[in-house]
């Protein structure tokens, strides 16, 4: 390995990083010796691993262990079965109670209605009016 | 005995010891964190990440082989759930970074000597997070994790040739990214 002839940039990376097998970090070593070009190289390398390392490191907030020791993971692993549960329940309560309560309601659903439509209709005639006033204006 | 090797512990928990994973997710949980975090850029969702994490461990505990490599394991669980919530999010590029963690300390506030402040340091984590997926993982792995050639490709799934590759274009995009901003500024 001679001056002009460098080293691959994940061959001077790996060097950089210390992951080259012996034989082939000794050549690189000498190659780097006599080569300013690939010694300004690893100076930026070691510069760029420098920025990262000042990067600050996350803080977990909180430990997660008590959600997820084994005892919780079998708590969630119910969940499941307890919300279908309650699903079906409240089907075969809706089935059993609706009957009743229409029923119940059935008596006054009439006089209801009734009062409804009335409200409803006053009130739209009186917009009507107050529409037709302001054209006639 | 928090001297117990990880192997020991996940071997202790198999057998019923509920201690032993406690003392693992006490042991991990930060720096698994601390990895999501890089890989998502929101602590918020690496938090419900690093959990989910230690929920595939305890699920997986019965399948794991004591052979040393309990850090590359670990972190092949933590970087499956990263890659599948990048998938969901679909994000490609640009993640934004939290105050939270801008505010968190520096890991070695020697290193700060060659920097103008939080603004260049902003600057490296979000050319950090605009790498691609697999370039930031290995970069993250390696240099805030110290993970050797060997063990990110045993975590990532793949050869020592592939990481030197995924490395040597990480850290290239990274200084020209850098280069292009600080002309931009």
């Amino acid at each position: 390995m001679n001056e002009t002839r460098h080293p691959a940039g994940h061959v001077l990376q790996a060097y950089h990083d210390g992951e080259l097998p012996a034989n082939e970090d000794a050549a690189v070593a000498a190659h780097c010796e006599d080569c300013p070009t690939c010694r300004t190289e690893l100076e930026e390398l070691a510069a760029m691993t420098g920025l990262l390392a000042a990067s600050p490191t996350p803080e977990l907030p909180r430990t997660v262990w008590h959600r997820v020791r084994p005892g919780r993971a079998k708590e969630s692993r119910l969940r499941p079965a307890f919300g279908l549960a309650a699903c079906a329940a409240g089907i075969i309560l809706g089935f059993l109670v609706g009957p009743i309560r229409i029923a119940a309601e059935e008596s006054s659903a009439e006089s209801s209605w009734s009062e409804s439509v009335t409200v409803w209709s006053g009130q739209a005639s009186t917009s009507l009016l107050a529409v037709y006033q302001t054209g006639q204006e | 005995m928090t001297d117990r090797t990880d192997d020991r512990l996940m071997t202790d928990y198999v057998g019923g010891d509920e201690n032993a994973l406690r003392i693992i997710v006490e042991r991990w949980e930060r720096p698994v964190f601390a990895f999501l975090v890089r890989m998502l850029g929101s602590p918020e969702e690496a938090e419900d990440l690093c959990q989910d994490s230690f929920m595939k461990l305890i699920k997986a505990a019965d399948r794991y082989r004591p052979e040393g490599k309990f850090q590359s394991w670990l972190f092949r669980i933590a970087g499956n759930q990263a890659r599948s919530r990048l998938r969901r999010r679909k994000i490609l590029r640009w993640l934004p970074l939290t105050d939270d963690y801008d505010n968190a300390p520096a890991r070695d506030p020697d290193a700060l000597t060659d920097l103008t402040g939080k603004e260049e340091r902003d600057l490296v984590q979000e050319a950090v997070a605009r790498l691609p997926e697999r370039q930031r993982q290995a970069l993250v792995l390696k240099q805030y994790h110290d993970l050797s050639y060997q063990e990110i490709a045993d975590t990532m799934g793949t050869t020592v040739a592939s990481v030197q590759m995924l490395l040597h274009r990480g850290m290239s995009a990274l200084r020209k990214d850098l280069a292009a901003r600080r002309d931009e500024g």
